[in-house]
């Protein structure tokens, strides 16, 4: 089990330039927290769609490395978008599933079927190939380096402990979020 | 030419990066034809709501981006439509066949025939009719400029008729 906050950090120490999508609440949250920058696009709604998101942004800029941060519960709710991931299989797109096993922000009720779905299997069944799992801190900085590292489509599983204390949201309104993101990819907007 | 060789070019036109969908048996020759383009990428989903997903965050990353469904899995889309679609103004174009209309009357479709609009509206979503000759109209490039003008998605709406070229 990996604390919470330490999980963000060492995601944080690594990236670079690579475009990073966060799911809702608390991952946007904590990677707010841990490494704000224009690269990120945060999500304030829906749960559970930053996958797709994910996989579009990484569609229209293979050139460009992508990381999705979403939560477990998430994961769950958004399995077919996972679904296609698994048929495009962009080799820029890298997916950590921040697993804390309850809804962080929806009550701390547990996550649906918690300690006993196995998300690299799932995942791998799918036919997403490169997947693993990291439970402590020295397998979670080897993953990130080897998943950042190669070119390939894959999925992170990371067993995090809970939140300890509040976490603020990003400060941004939405349009705001839209246009760092839209500026941080030079002037590419379809209507600047 | 089919429906499906005529609205890659007018998508190439409007100069559409990205497009995702789920099947409808009349968007199946679109769909074919997208699938077979080399100007743009295709990706499959498995529900409308990835679907949108998938276009929103192309968007989001500065392409134009189409996505291609039922009247029935674009109203399961609304919280995305407005929690994203609408709050963060992504302007993507929703190509949706209108099932349910004169020429297509079954039980299946009829009460989303008469659903389907009043949602857009709730939404505020712009919605417009494409024509059978959609393609000399170039209105996919025109559903882009009403999407950036006003930050927001649009629908272009197919029925029996603008897929037969023909009243219906």
């Amino acid at each position: 089990m990996i604390e919470r906050e330490e999980a963000f950090n060492a995601l944080a120490e690594t990236i670079t330039d690579e475009l990073v999508v966060t799911g809702i609440a608390s991952q946007m949250a904590s990677w707010y927290k841990a490494k704000h920058r224009p690269e990120n696009l945060y999500l304030r709604g829906p749960m559970a769609l930053s996958l797709a998101v994910g996989l579009g942004v990484a569609l229209a800029h293979p050139d460009r490395k992508v990381v999705v941060i979403e939560g477990d519960g998430s994961v769950l709710m958004g399995l077919t978008s996972l679904i296609a991931v698994a048929h495009s299989q962009p080799k820029n797109l890298m997916i950590l599933c921040m697993d804390n096993g309850i809804y962080e922000e929806g009550g701390k009720g547990a996550t649906v079927n918690a300690g006993r779905t196995d998300y690299v299997k799932t995942v791998q069944g799918l036919g997403i190939k490169a997947a693993r799992s990291a439970s402590d801190l020295s397998e979670l900085r080897a993953a990130i380096k080897e998943y950042l590292g190669k070119d390939e489509c894959s999925f992170l599983h990371v067993n995090i402990g809970h939140r300890v204390g509040p976490v603020p949201p990003a400060k941004l309104k939405p349009f705001e979020m839209k246009y760092q993101f839209w500026q941080a990819l030079k002037g590419k907007t379809p209507n600047p | 030419m089919n429906i499906g060789q005529r609205m890659v070019p007018a998508m190439e036109r409007a100069q559409v990066k990205v497009a995702s969908g789920v099947p409808d048996n009349w968007l199946t020759p679109i769909i074919e034809s997208l699938t077979a383009a080399q100007s743009l990428v295709y990706a499959p989903a498995a529900r409308e709501e990835d679907a949108l997903g998938i276009c929103l965050g192309a968007a989001l990353a500065g392409v134009r981006a189409v996505c291609l469904m039922q009247n029935a899995g674009a109203l399961n889309t609304g919280g995305t439509l407005a929690t994203l679609g609408i709050s963060y103004g992504v302007p993507v174009v929703m190509l949706v066949t209108d099932r349910g209309h004169l020429g297509d009357v079954t039980v299946a479709h009829f009460e989303k025939g008469r659903a389907f609009r009043p949602f857009l509206d709730a939404l505020r979503i712009p919605y417009y009719e494409l024509t059978p000759d959609f393609d000399q109209r170039d209105q996919l490039t025109q559903a882009f400029q009403m999407a950036e003008l006003g930050q927001r998605p649009v629908a272009l709406l197919m029925t029996r008729s603008a897929l037969e070229g023909r009243n219906a």
